[in-house]
Formats: C-alpha cells, sequence, structure tokens
C-alpha cells in the first residue's frame, strides 16, 4: 500500500531522516518509535506532503506522491494526525468533525449559499456521520462544548476522530498518547485497535514503548535519523541496538 | 473599489454599455482582479499579506494616475452617467434625478449584500473557512485546498466593493485615482474592530455607528482620526469583541457581582 524508499531530509547540513525505507501492507497495524529527534515526526510530514523530501521515493497505491500538496495527499486517503496543534479551538466538537469531512462532502459554493434541496440532503448525510464517528469515539455526549474547553485527553480523542471524518485509507497518528495518564492511555490504545479492525490501516508514532509494542504487528525504529531495526515488538524489545538507542548510557554502563 | 468604479464608468462612457450591467460588471472586474492576484499573494501570510494589498491599492492609484489617456489621469472620469432610470408605470418612477432615489438604490444593494453574505454564513462552505482560520495545518491535513478557499474568500470580498466603487461613480458622476485613500481603507479595518469583527452583526454595526456618530460631531471633524484612533484602542483593551461583545460582556459582570456577593 504505501512505499517509502531512500527516504531523507536535510536542514542545512543536518540530515534529520536518512534514507529512510519502510513499506506497509493493506491492513497492517505498524509503530515507529525513536528517542526523541530521531527523525519521526519529519518522516510524518514528508508522506504526508507538509514537508517536501530532500531525496527518495514516496509511492501510494502505485502512485508517486513525493512532495505533493497536503490536501491531495489526504484525498488520495492519508489522514495524518499531529502531535501539537489536533483541534480547531473555536469551534465545538460537532463542527470540528463536520470540518473533518471536507472532503467527503463536497458542496459547491452556490449549492451551499443557496441552501438547494441536495445541500441539504447532502448536510444532513454530513450530520449522520458526524454523529455516528463521535459515538465510535465517545464523544458523543459533548458534542456541543467548544473544543478549546476541552480536558487534554478529550482533545488527543477529538484530534484522532477528526482524522477519521476525512476516510483515511492510511491513518498516520502521531503520538497519540503523549501527555496522557496512564488510564487515558489504555483507552487510547483501545480506540486505535477498534480503528484498526474495522479496517483502516495505521501507521503510528509512539512514544511509550509499552503502548506501541501492545498494539502493533511491526515495529521500526528510528534514531538520529536511520531506521536502525525494523522486526516484531517482541525481536525490537530484546534488539541490542534498540536498547542502546533508547537507554543510551544506562546500556552502556551495565555492559 | 477604484477598479470597481473605473471598470463601470469606462464601460458606460467608451462602450455605452447599460449602467446596470456595469455595475455589475464593475464588481467582477474587482473580483477577478483578486482571483490574479490572489495565488501569489497567499504565499504570504498574517501581516505581509497585509502589506501587498496596501501595496496593490497603491500601484492601483499610480496606474490610474499614469494611464492618462483611458483613465483621465490625476483629474480622473468626469461626467460620468447617472444609473438608467427604472420605471415601472403607475408604481414608482425613479429617474435618479434627487439623491432620495440614489439613497433608495444604495438601500436595496446594502440590503441584498447582507442577504447573500448570511447565506454564506449559515452555509456548510463556513465550516470549511472557520476551519483553516482555526488551523492551516490541520485544515490541509483533512483535505482543505487552502489556496483554493482562500482565494475564493478574497474574491467575494472584492466583489461588493466593486459594486460599491461602481455606484459611488455614478452618484458623484466623477471619479478620480483619489477617491478611495489609504484612510478609507484604514476606517473599514476601524469599523470591523470596533464592531467586532467574529459575530456577523459586528462589521454592521460598527460601519452605522462610526459613520453615524462623526455626524453628529461635525465641529470636530479635524479630530476624527484621533477619535477614531482612540475608540479602537479602547474596544481593543476592554472590550476585544467589540460592540457586539458588550451583552456578554455585561452578563459577564453581572454574574461576578452576584458571586462576591
Amino acid at each position: 500500500m504505501l512505499e517509502i524508499k531512500g527516504l531523507s531530509k536535510h536542514f542545512g547540513g543536518l540530515a534529520a531522516v536518512d534514507k529512510f525505507d519502510l513499506s506497509i501492507n493493506q491492513g497492517e497495524i505498524v509503530g515507529l518509535i525513536g528517542p526523541n529527534g530521531a527523525g519521526k515526526t519529519v518522516t510524518f510530514d514528508m508522506i504526508s506532503g507538509f514537508l517536501r523530501p530532500t531525496s527518495g521515493k514516496i509511492m501510494f497505491e502505485g502512485e508517486d506522491i513525493t512532495g505533493r500538496h497536503p490536501y491531495y495527499i489526504a484525498s488520495k486517503g492519508i489522514i495524518r494526525t499531529f502531535q501539537a496543534t489536533s483541534v480547531f479551538s473555536e469551534l465545538t466538537v460537532m463542527q470540528n468533525i463536520v470540518a473533518g469531512c471536507h472532503l467527503n462532502a463536497k458542496i459547491g459554493l452556490l449549492e451551499s449559499i443557496l441552501h438547494l434541496p441536495s445541500s441539504r440532503k447532502k448536510k444532513e448525510r454530513v450530520l449522520n456521520k458526524a454523529l455516528e464517528i463521535l459515538q465510535f469515539v465517545g464523544l458523543a455526549d459533548i458534542k456541543d462544548i467548544l473544543a478549546k474547553n476541552l480536558p487534554h485527553g478529550h482533545k488527543r480523542v477529538l484530534g484522532i476522530a477528526i482524522a477519521l471524518a476525512a476516510e483515511p485509507k492510511l491513518l498516520l497518528l502521531d503520538e497519540s498518547t503523549s501527555g496522557m495518564n496512564a488510564g487515558e492511555v489504555t483507552d487510547a490504545m483501545e480506540l486505535i485497535s477498534k480503528i484498526w479492525q474495522r479496517g483502516t490501516t495505521i501507521l503510528l508514532i509512539e512514544h511509550n514503548m509499552r503502548a506501541a509494542m501492545g498494539i502493533c504487528q511491526r515495529i521500526a525504529v528510528l534514531s538520529f535519523g536511520k531506521k536502525i531495526a525494523e522486526g516484531l515488538p517482541a525481536e525490537m524489545q530484546e534488539n541490542k541496538e534498540v536498547i542502546e538507542a533508547y537507554l543510551g548510557v544506562e546500556a552502556n554502563a551495565t555492559a | 473599489m477604484s477598479v470597481g468604479g473605473y471598470t463601470s464608468a469606462l464601460l458606460v462612457m467608451k462602450l455605452g454599455v447599460s449602467t446596470w450591467a456595469a455595475m455589475l460588471a464593475g464588481g467582477v472586474a474587482a473580483a477577478f482582479l483578486a482571483l490574479m492576484v490572489g495565488y501569489p499573494f497567499f504565499r504570504l501570510k498574517g501581516i505581509y499579506f497585509a502589506l501587498v494589498t496596501i501595496f496593490l491599492s497603491e500601484v492601483i492609484r499610480l496606474v490610474l494616475e499614469q494611464w492618462s489617456s483611458v483613465t483621465g489621469g490625476t483629474m480622473g472620469l468626469t461626467r460620468i452617467p447617472k444609473p438608467n432610470p427604472i420605471v415601472i408605470p403607475g408604481l414608482f418612477n425613479m429617474d435618479f434625478a434627487s439623491k432620495t432615489d440614489y439613497y433608495y438604490l444604495i438601500l436595496v444593494l446594502a440590503l441584498i449584500t447582507i442577504l447573500i453574505l448570511y447565506a454564506i454564513e449559515r452555509s456548510r462552505i463556513l465550516v470549511t473557512w472557520n476551519s483553516i482560520r482555526e488551523s492551516n495545518d490541520l485544515a490541509a491535513s483533512v483535505g482543505v485546498n487552502l489556496n483554493n478557499f482562500k482565494v475564493l474568500a478574497f474574491c467575494i470580498c472584492c466583489f461588493f466593493p466593486g459594486i460599491v466603487g461602481a455606484f459611488y461613480s455614478q452618484y458623484m458622476t466623477i471619479i478620480a485615482p483619489n477617491a478611495f485613500g489609504f484612510t478609507f481603507s484604514l476606517y473599514v479595518i476601524v469599523y470591523l474592530i470596533v464592531g467586532g469583527a467574529k459575530r456577523f452583526a459586528g462589521p454592521i454595526i460598527g460601519a452605522i455607528i462610526l459613520t453615524l456618530l462623526p455626524e453628529l460631531a461635525r465641529g470636530l471633524k479635524e479630530f476624527q482620526p484621533f477619535i477614531f484612533a482612540v475608540v479602537m484602542m479602547a474596544v481593543i483593551a476592554f472590550m476585544p469583541q467589540g460592540i457586539v461583545g458588550i451583552p456578554q460582556l455585561l452578563t459577564k459582570f453581572v454574574k461576578e457581582r452576584r458571586g462576591h456577593a
């Protein structure tokens, strides 16, 4: 489904990501882990079109999408979430989802302004769909609250829900659990696993190693922009290079 | 507005187009200009975008001054025909001989504009524009083509002033390059801020109040820019929601008072 070859991004002389390869098959759930500054988010930015790669190629369903605009890549079915800017603050929870439905509710300007029956029908369909998504993620009770007034955990879930509204074929989740407490992490992981079971292919960045281990079928590990390992979660846990990358000094001390 | 005014005036004077078609063409011309400059302009963000729009209006003014063979140079265009009369036999007869007829015309234009804008306000497309305002990146991530939507908004925003420019030229029967100066553009922004930018009624209320107020205080005309500046700063400091935010502000105030008591 997704085929990344030799992907690199240089900022000045610094290689943030260096010759990164990864392929993801339809229906998989894959984790991308690594210490801070390893280049995980930069990789996401390149896949989703927010950053233009210095070199390398990104193929999605047989089409070369390297360096295309974010909206174009989104229209092909790759939807990402963000670590920081995750919701439309001044909109209600419901409006957030409706905004996320942009792609599958194309309404022309005139159609929309004149409030033609066709647009009303589409509007109703979008609202129903939005409600369904809110029920699915468990935010239906608070659909009329302004997003900025939500607690942090709910904001993160809403961020995922916005992405779901765009009907992703491949969902890129950037640290969905950052800043969450243990209970929230468990809930979020359950939600992600539910999304995956519905048939969405997922690539997720995770800082919380245990969370990633529990849910991913396959894991790729980045360190200083290079992929240092890839394989089953259990293998990664025992991989010497991975442990060193994560624990650095301590690993050396015990050796 | 200059673009709309000149376009419609020239169409009527040189090509003999009907004044009503020319008025519409004034709006279309302004929107078309917005379409042409929109894509390059929106590569810039925030304050830089504001700067280039100011530069553009200066460029337009200079072009109008220099291109004298068409625009009449600094003197502008004179003896622009009045609007063609509207006559419905037995009902009414508007020949635009008196100011009253112009008043009703601009009133109808204003109502139509508000109606169209209100329809947009209630439409699905507003959610998309709001999402862009809230976060460019997040909107793009769900597939919004930012440039297209920004340019579309820009075109709509230029269409109505284009019409007004055409109306102005037919009302004054003259138009000169300095008809709509930089000060005028600034005043429009003051209306917006004082009225309240986030609510539909805000700019309308702001424009009404700040147009009527100077009429009541004609003796202070020289000080108008000062007064406007003070009013605007006061609004920014004490009621960031603008005049439309006053009811909210009051209820909040009363609640807090009760809370303390």
